[in-house]
């Protein structure tokens, strides 16, 4: 217990208030996002068009392919060869260079894998065009881009999500101090106390349960933001003169060019085989370097494996495939505590070393912080309803809070809508997730708080039901077909999203209203 | 790693019975008399975090996480669910 003289209670009450207060609305998207994007990869596989086996990482059989495209490209811009294991089947290889103006630019090419992989989409260009012509991964990476930028242009969307997390940890902290009594108060919300004493207490108990969780997503989350952003380019300044690639080089072990002499590229089936017989596990990334020279290096990234918490990479020699050994995952050229700690952020943040099961419990612990944040705003602005500017603020946060799932059940819906219309997928989502927001915005104006809230519960409902429908209107694989294949994850999630839809639609007890009371000091 | 589910639900189990007869909780029902006496209360939480020990000494990091992850939800879900009763 923490005892805390009036004074100092009431400076931290304001800090832990405005710190959500300021950001919260967008905390709330970002963490509300998270928590889906959590499923990424089961999004991607449960919305693609037609059932591809999931691949599970990068598996041998793509060699011929990647050696066909490689030829076939420009050969001043092929330096690099990326392969990534997408959701959904994909593999995404990223042949790229450096132009003239020293732009990073090349071709990506959209695979998909499985016993015979061929090509869906090419395209030229940069990153973000890349990005953008992604129509067979567009539902995931909305959520994915939402949550880790706000859709907004970099670097701005990432340094805003990093303050986000940022803040939340300011919350977090002050609400520990605020909270003296975490043990003993870890069961107690007032059932018969007045309403906004028992919303006080849920905010607290939800609060307390989920605090160090809140505090790990809150770090790491501003961890990814800023190391990149801010961190890596800030040590390339002061130690490499501003020579930032040199740095990310040196920071991430990335060998020196020391033999430009020509040389064909390495079996990569050969190389991905072996890094699964060494690793346990498929591949998930690799990256070819100095690709087509006598130097060439290729890193091969493996997911975390039987039990451990952090992945592992090998190095193989980019042109015979020999193997050089087990290389740091991100930082420098040999084993290091700042490279354990750097890998640890990873599988902190994304819950994803311990497939589904984990999975489903950062979910839940996401769904546990988004609620907390929205109970606070609500709190702190139902505290101070008697006055106009607090109760417009609180029908603000109510329309977002109520909104937000509402606008994210009506992405899939623009994306299966696109596929049935022939409408570029980022579009169409877009202009669904939008009007949806708008609508929510409208409802929660116009009418009384509580049967506003109830009318978006169930249009969430009702939006939740028809998915599985749309999916297989849209093409999606149907129950039986499935079944035959062994494929349980599609049936798995249609049925989530219907049980769902039943608990938004079944008809609930009526609230208490809540009048405007004089300020609770409790915290 | 699955075994972090079983060594969860044992934890949850133990955070039961103590949200169940939790004093702060009965006071407010004005039967502040049925809760748990102090060592009892001990005795519980002792067997409530127990299992992430036994996690983190069998199952390594990733499976305490799992376990303490479950337990961070399942706290608050029976929280919510005993404010109800």
């Amino acid at each position: 217990m923490i005892r805390l003289s009036a004074t100092r209670h009431r400076e931290l009450l304001a800090i832990h208030g405005w710190s959500g207060l300021l950001l919260g609305l967008l905390l709330y998207t970002v963490i509300c996002t998270g928590a889906v994007a959590v499923f990424a990869d089961e999004i991607g596989q449960w919305s693609r068009p037609a059932f591809a086996p999931a691949t599970g990482g990068l598996t041998p059989g793509l060699d011929p392919l990647i050696q066909r495209l490689y030829a076939a490209s420009d050969p001043a811009l092929r330096e690099e060869v990326d392969l990534d294991a997408a959701p959904g089947g994909l593999v995404y290889l990223r042949v790229e260079g450096h132009g003239p103006d020293g732009v990073e630019a090349g071709v990506e090419y959209q695979i998909e894998a499985g016993p015979s992989p061929r090509v869906l989409t090419r395209t030229a260009g940069t990153r973000e065009d890349f990005e953008a012509a992604r129509q067979q991964s567009a539902l995931a990476d909305f959520f994915v881009s939402l949550h880790v930028r706000l859709h907004l242009p970099k670097p701005w969307g990432i340094l805003l999500t990093g303050l986000l997390g940022l803040a939340m940890m300011l919350a977090v902290l002050t609400g520990l101090v605020l909270h003296r009594h975490l043990l003993a108060e870890a069961f107690t919300i007032r059932r018969h106390g007045h309403a906004l004493l028992r919303r006080r207490d849920a905010h607290v108990v939800a609060g307390s349960w989920s605090l160090p969780f809140a505090l790990l997503l809150a770090f790491t989350g501003s961890f990814f933001s800023f190391a990149g952003s801010v961190g890596l380019p800030a040590m390339a300044m002061v130690v490499y003169a501003g020579d930032t690639e040199r740095a990310f080089e040196d920071i991430f072990g990335v060998p020196p060019a020391s033999d430009d002499r020509p040389a064909p590229l390495a079996d990569f089936d050969h190389i991905l085989s072996d890094a699964r017989h060494r690793g346990g596990v498929a591949p998930e990334r690799l990256r070819l370097r100095h690709a087509g020279r006598a130097d060439a290096r290729v890193r091969v990234f493996l997911p975390p494996a039987g039990g451990a918490l952090r992945g592992r990479a090998f190095d193989y020699a980019g042109s015979s495939g020999a193997f050089l050994g087990e290389t740091p995952v991100l930082v420098g050229r040999v084993p290091s505590t700042g490279n354990q700690l750097a890998a640890l952020m990873e599988p902190l943040h994304f819950g994803h070393f311990g497939g589904l099961l984990s999975r489903a419990i950062w979910f839940s612990l996401g769904l546990a912080c988004a609620w907390v944040v929205l109970s606070g705003l609500l709190l702190w602005t139902r505290r101070r309803a008697k006055q106009p500017l607090w109760r417009w603020m609180h029908r603000q946060i109510l329309a977002v809070g109520c909104g937000l799932p509402l606008a994210l059940i009506s992405v899939p819906w623009g994306y299966f809508g696109a596929r049935l219309l022939h409408w570029p997928a980022q579009t169409s989502q877009w202009a669904l997730f939008g009007t949806s927001l708008l609508l929510a915005w409208l409802l929660c104006q116009r009418l009384p708080a509580a049967r506003a809230a109830v009318l978006l519960r169930r249009a969430c409902g009702l939006g939740l039901a028809g998915l599985p429908g749309l999916r297989l209107l849209a093409g999606g694989t149907s129950w039986p077909g499935a079944l035959d294949q062994g494929e349980w994850l599609s049936i798995g999630i249609d049925l989530s999203l219907l049980l769902v839809a039943m608990a938004c639609l079944w008809p609930g007890q009526p609230r208490p209203a809540i009048q405007p009371q004089p300020a609770v000091d409790r915290a | 790693m699955m075994a972090a589910l079983p060594l969860a639900a044992l934890s949850l189990a133990a955070l039961g019975l103590l949200a169940w007869r939790d004093p702060k909780r009965l006071r407010g029902r004005r039967r502040g008399a049925l809760s748990w006496p102090a060592t009892v209360r001990l005795a519980l939480l002792a067997v409530a975090l127990l299992p992430g020990l036994l996690s983190l000494r069998f199952g390594g990091a990733a499976a305490t996480l799992i376990w303490a992850g479950a337990v961070s939800t399942g706290g608050w879900l029976i929280a919510e669910t005993f404010s109800r009763r």
